[in-house]
């Protein structure tokens, strides 16, 4: 047992201090997180209704949590960890009154304003027509990057790039490109067609259906064409998307079943999903190397 | 708990490889391999940089192609308890 610690402690010795910066970037983080649970505590404390965006704010808190935690585990040496922790829960204290002192200003301040938006669901619309705009923004680098030899060459070993692996890296990236842009489609045309539906939207629905088929063609061909690496990065997204996606709706409904009276619109739940989905797939890729 | 340099505990983390030495003992350079086993150079890359542990079939061909056992490509530190 003690060779173990001794093993442990050697290992610890060798790894790098870490930088300022990243403990500064840890701080904020965790007051950011923290913040978002004060927040939420002080209007569980006066009392007013929850809206999705405030499940939104837990669910960002926990992942900042989650990310710190890990990075807690991983990167303190073993012989100071409750120091660390002792610290980590201190921050996570005084970030929790910052919260919840700062909401509370800023909803003193802007409650009426945020409380007409939200009676329009305007702030979905805007978040929905900024997510579109990101997915057609990746799309148009992808295709940029599918034009330029150099950059397409991720040389890994700086081995230089045969012309049918830049023919086959093209045609990856083209046909990713075009499943952001429908992506993109779809959210911009829910948010632009969807504020105003006095009726039925026939061009709206078929344009909607249209992009829906185009993201699952361009899915499709990305499966059948390439090899296993993709296909597992493809899995693990959908299952880690589907899990939290299912945690959401979860405690929406337990939030709703309660009491709790939350406002949840379909514009909602799509400005949700989507950012799930490209959150969690951007994610799985890195960690599995694809870039 | 025995920690390794990544942090991961050894036994239930991903899986060790010798890919990179046996490819650079046949001279192959990535794309090459990855053309001889019929993946993409990414998958190749992402398992020598233990991103990725391929699936049963792919580490059968790479046993086969090298002429080595599975388990002298992976090394797997998980023991049975005693």
């Amino acid at each position: 047992m003690k060779d173990m610690d001794d093993m442990e402690q050697t290992i610890d010795a060798a790894r790098p201090p870490r930088p300022a910066i990243s403990k500064l970037a840890d701080f904020l983080l965790l007051l950011l997180a923290s913040g978002g649970v004060g927040y939420c505590i002080g209007k569980l404390m006066a009392g007013d209704d929850f809206e999705v965006g405030d499940g939104g704010i837990i669910l960002l808190s926990a992942a900042i949590f989650s990310l710190l935690a890990y990075r807690q585990l991983k990167a303190f040496p073993q012989a100071n960890r409750k120091q660390e922790v002792t610290r980590y829960a201190v921050q996570t204290g005084v970030g929790a009154i910052i919260g919840m002192a700062g909401m509370s200003a800023i909803i003193l301040l802007l409650g009426d304003t945020f409380e007409n938006m939200a009676e329009q669901a305007l702030y979905w619309n805007l978040a929905a027509i900024l997510l579109a705009a990101l997915y057609i923004l990746v799309a148009l680098v992808l295709m940029l990057l599918s034009a330029n030899k150099k950059m397409v060459a991720t040389k890994p070993g700086d081995e230089p790039l045969s012309d049918d692996e830049y023919k086959d890296t093209r045609t990856l990236f083209f046909w990713a490109a075009l499943g952001m842009l429908a992506y993109g489609l779809i959210l911009g045309i829910t948010a632009i067609y969807g504020k105003d539906a006095g009726g039925p939207n026939w061009f709206a629905l078929a344009t909607l259906c249209s992009a829906v088929a185009g993201q699952w063609t361009c899915s499709y061909i990305l499966w059948r064409r390439y090899d296993e690496l993709y296909r597992e990065v493809t899995r693990t997204a959908c299952a880690v998307s589907y899990v939290m996606v299912e945690i959401m709706i979860v405690v929406w409904a337990g939030l709703t079943l309660f009491g709790f009276s939350v406002r949840f619109d379909p514009m909602a739940v799509l400005v949700i999903m989507m950012t799930i989905s490209l959150v969690t797939t951007l994610t799985v890729s890195l960690r599995h190397g694809v870039r | 708990m025995i920690r390794n340099a990544s942090g991961s505990a050894q036994g239930s983390g991903k899986l060790e490889n010798r890919l990179k030495e046996l490819r650079m003992a046949a001279a192959w350079s990535q794309g090459e391999l990855a053309l001889r086993l019929g993946v993409s150079r990414q998958t190749i890359n992402a398992v020598e940089t233990d991103k990725y542990d391929p699936s049963l079939p792919l580490a059968l061909r790479m046993s086969k192609l090298f002429g080595v056992p599975v388990d002298q490509i992976f090394i797997d530190h998980w023991a049975p308890k005693s």
